[in-house]
């Protein structure tokens, strides 16, 4: 096919045309108008924005992000790892999708018209909208998630607030960093390690360098697919230098033991600020990594009306 | 809510915030989407919190090593990518960025290009990138 050539029967400017007598409105002309103009630049997939502008009116930015994003050039793509759509379905470790998505999933079924609302479960109905583009869907899905999240982190943080004021936390404070970063606390976790440090010179450098490399939230998960899960825990929380108490029991036994038989009542609530602090961690993680999609969605919408602010 | 010892359980936050594999995807998408305009700083936050929310997936693993192999990191993208071979050790485009991720680090380059050696034969995009990698690489 050559370039600009369409291959549906109705070219650009007829279907312009006909949109408006149509009544297709401002949306429909819109997308026929971004057709148009890059079909007048020459674009090498006239047929894909033929599509584009024939289809009816909703969502004129999308369109024209979508129609914008044809223009790029494929060659100039690197390679990347397509996350398969099917393989994910079927991965472990992810929540269960909603009753109706599975069954269109497994059987290529449409879902019914978005006005029934049988296959609604609650606050997260808007999954099965389809109506809704995705871009809508991760934004709400983003936003229901970070108030749940927050609701969490402030519940925590009252419990912090109550066990603080009752004075069962104890001072940590003096307590004595790990020597040799991440690998002197391992070592001293898995004696074994610093026979191997002495085999190996180049070890310690090279764990403290991964510590630093990935973080330590990405170290702890790591040990899950590395076999290990038992010690992500460890892992997360050493990399983290979190646990100071953990860190001088791991320095020094007896101390710490005799620490932990005076008062038992303050060791849990170390515990449970330690943990705390764990999930605040995760949680600025979560919010680290919905900030960047909200961040990326409002760069396409941007893109998109500039786009859409320059035709005329 | 979720605590470390149900993670180590093998309960994941993703199961805990009902996080679901059709999400992940999208995120993941999202991501690559990141990776192939170049901004690779935001791809990385992004994959991390996958990491993080489903370590069982292979997939934010092996883009992240894809990420980390990009930014330099060639030990951290090994180890990333072993992540995901352990994972997904049939998936090809995983065996792919493995063999990437140990040409990276000269003790292991011949095992990395062994490993392409065996992903030629393979169909689509993967083998064709193996066999134009191998083509560079003086095979």
């Amino acid at each position: 096919m050559k370039s600009g050539e369409v291959s549906g029967a109705i070219p650009p400017q007829v279907c312009h045309t006909q949109a408006d007598v149509a009544g297709q409105g401002a949306a429909g002309g819109l997308a026929t108008r971004v057709a148009k103009a890059a079909a007048a630049a020459g674009a090498s997939k006239p047929a894909a924005l033929q599509r584009a502008a024939s289809r009816s009116p909703g969502e004129p930015v999308q369109e024209a992000a979508r129609t914008l994003s044809l223009l790029r050039p494929q060659a100039a793509r690197a390679w990347v790892i397509e996350p398969p759509a099917r393989h994910a379905l079927t991965v472990s470790g992810y929540a269960p999708a909603p009753a109706a998505a599975v069954a269109a999933a497994s059987t290529g079924a449409t879902v019914a018209a978005a006005g029934s609302s049988t296959s609604s479960k609650g606050e997260w109905a808007f999954l099965d909208d389809r109506r809704l583009s995705i871009e809508d869907k991760l934004f709400m899905f983003m936003k229901l998630v970070m108030k749940k999240s927050n609701d969490e982190l402030e519940k925590k943080m009252k419990e912090y607030q109550a066990a603080k004021a009752r004075g069962t936390s104890s001072s940590s404070s003096g307590a004595k960093k790990p020597a040799g970063g991440l690998f002197g606390v391992l070592s001293k976790a898995f004696p074994p390690l610093a026979a191997l440090a002495k085999a190996i010179p180049a070890l310690p450098d090279l764990v403290n360098k991964l510590a630093t490399q990935l973080g330590p939230q990405l170290l702890g998960a790591l040990m899950i697919p590395l076999g290990a899960p038992w010690a992500a825990p460890l892992v997360q929380r050493a990399a983290s230098e979190l646990l100071p108490a953990a860190i001088s029991t791991l320095d020094g036994g007896a101390s710490a033991s005799s620490t932990a038989s005076t008062s038992s009542t303050g060791g849990s609530g170390d515990d449970e600020r330690m943990q705390l602090l764990e999930i605040e961690r995760m949680m600025q993680k979560t919010n680290q990594m919905f900030a960047t999609i909200s961040n990326v969605l409002k760069a396409t919408h941007d893109a998109a009306m500039t786009a859409v602010n320059n035709i005329r | 809510m979720i605590t470390m010892e149900e993670m180590s359980r093998g309960r994941t936050p993703a199961q805990a915030m009902g996080m679901t594999a059709e999400m992940g995807c999208c995120v993941a998408r999202l991501a690559g989407a990141e990776m192939e305009a170049g901004r690779l700083d935001s791809a990385e936050a992004m994959l991390e919190g996958l990491a993080i929310h489903n370590p069982r997936d292979p997939v934010p693993w092996a883009m992240l090593s894809q990420v980390a192999r990009r930014q330099g990191k060639t030990w951290a993208a090994y180890l990333c990518a072993e992540a995901a071979r352990r994972l997904a050790p049939e998936d090809v485009q995983v065996r792919l960025v493995h063999a990437e991720a140990l040409l990276g680090i000269p003790e292991e380059a011949a095992r990395g290009r062994q490993e392409l050696s065996a992903l030629s034969a393979a169909p689509g995009a993967a083998g064709e990138r193996a066999r134009a990698l191998l083509r560079a690489l003086g095979a």
